[in-house]
């Protein structure tokens, strides 16, 4: 046959296969609005990260994260932490934020830095909350080394350009002792007195002061652009403020953090703590956290807010730590994080919900509603299967493997299955057994896990990059991985997509002959797995999955349809 | 007439009617920070097993709520009530338990009583009963291995703030502490 024998059948399937291209490419943002960047604070529809949507949340829960219940001090708290694991399911964080197999591509892709700089003259920033010293409830420390070490070791941010600060409290009464610019042992930043070391505080224009005339300033350093990056740290406080003058949404998290970036005018002299009382309305609130010294930049200055909710103020903002919660919560955009961590933790695990109904404004005041934002949730391991459980390196008999434990023959997760954090459903390594892994109710696969046999459970969701198996069955709503990939073969001859079965957000797909989109949802055991190396789906079904499974299938035909045109020609 | 007659018969009423208004037995303390402390301060082994905690920052006795105390964002609730002096302590007690107290002096009891209700019916929607207190002058609000309990007597608002009580179903009946502690700052304010 001629080239181009058929060149209207030709075109039509450039077209469709570019349509089919796109939208698996833009998939992978799974944006709702269009993104921006600005240099001059909040705008709306802006991405704080082009790469990451601004709704996605991502929360691990890991009792082993703190080896003992810790007594009060921050001495103990600090004690009690396993730095290590903090740190390991902090780069596991990242890789869900950031959707990347990676922690070193996660992030890579959460930080960026302007295109005159280097990292080398990158300046970093991170608030942290220092209020209440000896006995207050802070960040731990092994938080923000860890964001300490990503920036120095991975990026080459020098420690001297790295500065921890709290302009309200005096971070430096804090944490002093547990910083250095050259022991990697500790937090490698400059601790500020105050706003010190970040040009001090410079004077901003905010319209809802919440006392008339109170005259605002914010760290100079934001204000006046030097600073490139802001890293936003809180902790989980309960905020009892009275309903009638300030309410906040009964919670104190990123945003109301930023008291202590921005604080009355000329409260940061002296040797007691600076105060922020001209701010202490929500309306206030939302105008810091929309000002160009928070947002503006380009790139856009905070690009990370972490909770430290490992311990929590449930009670009051005002006492010490009463609640542990063993939980950490990482995003890109400060008000779905607070929201998220307000209603997922404060509400539904600590029992401490709004008490003044004003958590949706959260979303609504920066264009969003409550359907919208992604909660993702990663597992430790306290989530024992019902079909049992493999160790920490061990191999799982008929139960699941744990971390990197192998998994069994007929492996079968519980009611609340999760794989690894390289868990192999249906592999050689972790997860599900060699043949048939049948994932549990809530299965969820690993973070690179890759299906073998695989059914799925009932809402069996995919890893990052969960691959479905040779004969891999869909759950009843399967879900894809992020980047699932249904290869010729994973597709399988019977490929079997759930009842409404999706693929991952980006299915490069080359199904077989019948090659469902779906299956992606590896789902495999492991309950007693320690550290949050498992990958949950979302557990949000995005409008994009039911494009993507039309273009994966319409592009598994293209290419099957364009191989045969090319042999033909 | 009765222009005359009703501010002389309001005068009359808030004399001699304790209660209504302030009586002169009920006027406001003088300011005075640092006797107000050593009135409410618990002194250790007063409550069994409780001593103060010795870091820097156990004790403060102070009118400025935010640069002294350092509570910041949670220092309007008390200052919009008419916050006047106050009193922080940090105790540590028996197995690692740990106890804020907070005594504010609010200058009349109808303020105090006021601090107390704002308190209440904002912050704690679902109030933990203190034994042998009505909840109109005492309740708590638990968290998981915690317990805060607010309360006023006379013209004096109290904050008691327990944690480390490594009880996930905690109520008062499980720490009786709470109410020692009210015990003692009640015999204070009398």
């Amino acid at each position: 046959m001629p080239e181009n024998s058929n060149p209207k059948r030709r075109d039509f399937l450039k077209t469709a296969a570019a349509g089919a291209a796109g939208a698996v490419a833009l998939s992978t943002l799974r944006f709702d609005r269009a993104f921006a960047q600005t240099t001059g604070g909040w705008v709306s529809g802006m991405q704080v990260n082009p790469n990451i949507d601004n709704k996605r949340v991502v929360c691990c829960y890991d009792t082993k994260m703190l080896t003992s219940t810790p007594a009060t001090t921050f001495t103990a708290q600090n004690a009690a932490v396993d730095s290590a694991k903090v740190a390991s399911n902090l780069d596991q964080m990242a890789m869900q934020l950031a959707q990347k197999t990676t922690a070193t591509e996660a992030w890579a892709t959460i930080f960026r830095t302007g295109a005159n700089k280097t990292w080398a003259t990158t300046k970093v920033a991170i608030k942290t909350n220092a209020i209440l010293g000896t006995n207050g409830n802070h960040p731990r420390v092994a938080v923000i080394k860890k964001i300490c070490d990503v920036f120095v070791d991975q990026l080459g941010v020098p420690a001297a350009n790295i500065v921890l600060y709290d302009a309200n409290s005096d971070a430096s009464k804090t944490y002093s002792t547990y910083a250095s610019l050259t022991d990697a042992t500790k937090i490698r930043a400059v601790v500020s007195v105050k706003a010190q070391s970040l040009g001090g505080m410079a004077d901003v224009t905010i319209t809802n002061v919440a006392i008339a005339g109170r005259a605002i300033t914010g760290v100079a350093d934001f204000v006046n652009g030097v600073t490139d990056i802001l890293v936003d740290i809180a902790v989980v406080k309960r905020h009892s403020g009275p309903g009638t003058s300030y309410s906040f949404g009964s919670c104190s998290l990123c945003m109301k953090n930023h008291l202590g970036t921005f604080i009355n005018k000329g409260s940061e002299t002296g040797t007691g703590d600076a105060s922020a009382t001209g701010l202490h309305s929500l309306a206030a609130i939302f105008e810091i956290n929309k000002h160009p010294a928070v947002l503006g930049g380009n790139p856009v200055r905070q690009q990370l807010c972490i909770v430290d909710g490992l311990l929590a103020n449930g009670n009051g903002a005002g006492g010490t730590w009463d609640t542990r919660v063993d939980r950490l919560v990482m995003g890109t955009f400060a008000p779905t994080v607070d929201y998220l961590t307000a209603t997922k933790i404060m509400d539904d695990v600590m029992g401490k919900p709004d008490a003044n109904n004003n958590l949706p404004k959260f979303l609504t005041e920066f264009g969003y509603t409550t359907t919208d934002p992604v909660w993702v949730e990663i597992a430790g391991g306290v989530v024992t299967p019902t079909g049992g459980s493999g160790g920490s390196t061990g191999a799982g008999g008929s139960g699941g493997g744990g971390t990197t434990g192998a998994g069994g023959t007929t492996s079968t997760g519980g009611s609340k299955a999760n794989g690894g954090s390289t868990a192999n459903s249906g592999g050689s390594k972790a997860g599900g057994g060699s043949t048939a892994s049948n994932g549990g109710a809530t299965a969820n696969g690993g973070t690179s896990g890759a299906a073998g046999d695989n059914n799925g459970g009932t809402i069996a969701a995919g890893g990052t990059t969960a691959n479905g198996g040779t004969t891999a069955n869909g759950g009843t709503t399967a879900n894809g991985g992020t980047t699932a990939n249904v290869t010729s073969e994973s597709g399988g001859s019977p490929a079997t997509g759930g009842t409404s079965a999706q693929p991952g957000t980006v299915a490069s797909s080359a199904g077989g002959s019948t090659a469902a989109p779906a299956t992606s949802g590896a789902p495999h055991a492991s309950g007693t797995s320690s550290g949050c190396n498992v990958a949950g789906g979302d557990r949000k079904v995005t409008r994009w999955g039911a494009m993507l499974a039309f273009g994966a299938v319409v592009a598994a035909k293209l290419r099957r349809l364009v191989s045969d045109d090319d042999q033909s020609s | 007439m009765t222009k005359t007659f009703l501010p002389l018969l309001c005068f009359f009423l808030v004399s001699i009617a304790p209660g209504c208004g302030s009586s002169p037995s009920s006027s406001p303390r003088p300011i005075d920070a640092v006797a107000f402390g050593q009135d409410y301060k618990i002194a250790d082994n007063e409550i069994s097993g409780w001593t103060q905690d010795p870091a820097s920052d156990g004790f403060w006795a102070g009118t400025d709520l935010i640069g002294g105390a350092g509570i910041d964002g949670e220092a309007d609730q008390y200052t919009n009530q008419g916050f006047r002096q106050g009193m922080f302590q940090n105790l540590d007690g028996p197995n690692s338990q740990f106890c804020t107290l907070r005594a504010m002096d609010f200058g009349t009891a109808a303020a105090a009583t006021a601090m107390f209700t704002e308190v209440k019916t904002g912050s704690v929607p679902v109030p933990t009963a203190i034994p042998t207190y009505v909840a109109s002058i005492a309740i708590g609000d638990a968290a998981a291995s915690g317990l805060s309990v607010y309360a006023h007597f006379g013209a004096s608002y109290f904050e008691v703030l327990l944690s480390g009580l490594g009880d996930q179903t905690l109520t008062c009946t499980e720490c009786p502490v709470a109410q020692q502690f009210l015990d003692e700052l009640k015999k204070k304010t009398n």
